[in-house]
């Protein structure tokens, strides 16, 4: 854009244009051109960097566990990078129940963290931060009592049951 | 010539910009040089009972690094795990540390009566916050291991 000015400027005002002079004005407006370029490429990762470069997925392997299970959580992180990642357990009252810290590389990662057997039934959140930005991603998972096995029950024998 | 120049300078600038920022966000700043479990009385101990108190101390370090800010306020934090793995209390302590220095910092916490026997895990982290609200982790977690006798 701003090589044409320079160039009609050269010609309306030289009575006998040079051909020298011209091909020095369109080599600068190349070398300003992939200049610019160069700035381009160079900002666009830094504004990518400083304004949400990351989205976080947080998975876990059931959607359903009971209490002492373990849970899976896995995360992956567009686009690709080796990251570090914080995460937090809130249990259905909000209150945190775990927490850790891992290493993703090339944006992939996975977790686990073992309920424990008295911990409150219900929906449990899982909450997910890259380390030194504002990204985070979370997921959900449901704490269920153990089904009662039919077997478990006490059945009085059915010798001991008068007639 | 001087916009080619401005635009070559710019670009230089930006380069070293995007460094630092690529290099804060995964750069830990703080070294856990030591970690050990101490009696409620400050001994070393690595052997407890139920109800009694474990004491987390850790020797942090904070070397110079021309990129990295003069002084750096966190959180450090200790989480207690059982012996099935369960986290089963946190505690933690908000300071800070200057470039060039060393700091010394106790967590404590009380094994529950009906905690299970086994060697349990104390695991450091240092954060600048809490995931949730957008946190920085400044080290590497450390862990240490203690047992609890009946």
């Amino acid at each position: 854009m701003a090589s044409r000015p320079t160039l009609s400027l050269t010609r309306s005002h030289s009575l006998f244009p040079a051909r020298g002079a011209t091909q020095v004005t369109q080599t600068d407006a190349r070398k300003i051109g992939a200049l610019s370029l160069a700035l381009l490429l160079l900002l666009f990762p830094l504004v990518a960097t400083l304004a949400n470069p990351y989205t976080v997925s947080v998975s876990t392997s059931s959607s359903t566990y009971t209490p002492g299970d373990t849970v899976t959580v896995n995360v992956k992180i567009t686009p690709p990078d080796n990251v570090i990642i914080g995460w937090e357990l809130y249990d259905p009252n909000g209150a945190r129940k775990d927490f850790g810290q891992v290493t993703c590389n090339s944006g992939s990662c996975s977790f686990f963290f073992n309920t424990g057997s008295s911990w409150p039934t219900g929906t449990y959140k899982v909450v997910v931060a890259v380390s030194g930005t504002s990204d985070q991603g979370s997921t959900t998972f449901t704490l269920k009592a153990a089904p009662r096995h039919p077997h478990q029950h006490r059945h009085q024998p059915l010798s001991t049951i008068s007639p | 010539m001087n916009k080619i120049a401005l635009l070559i300078l710019s670009s230089i600038i930006l380069a070293a910009l995007y460094t630092i920022t690529t290099a804060s966000t995964n750069t830990l700043y703080i070294n856990v040089a030591s970690a050990n479990t101490l009696d409620e009385t400050g001994a070393k101990k690595t052997t407890f009972t139920r109800g009694q108190l474990v004491l987390v101390n850790a020797t942090l370090q904070f070397p110079s690094q021309y990129y990295a800010p003069p002084s750096l306020s966190f959180l450090y934090i200790v989480k207690f795990q059982d012996s099935n793995g369960v986290t089963f209390y946190y505690g933690i302590v908000k300071t800070s540390l200057e470039q060039g220095k060393a700091g010394s910092y106790v967590v404590g916490g009380k094994i529950p009566e009906n905690a299970p026997l086994g060697t349990y895990k104390a695991v450091i982290y240092v954060w600048s916050n809490w995931p949730a609200y957008g946190f920085t982790a400044y080290s590497v977690p450390y862990e240490v291991t203690f047992t609890v006798s009946g």
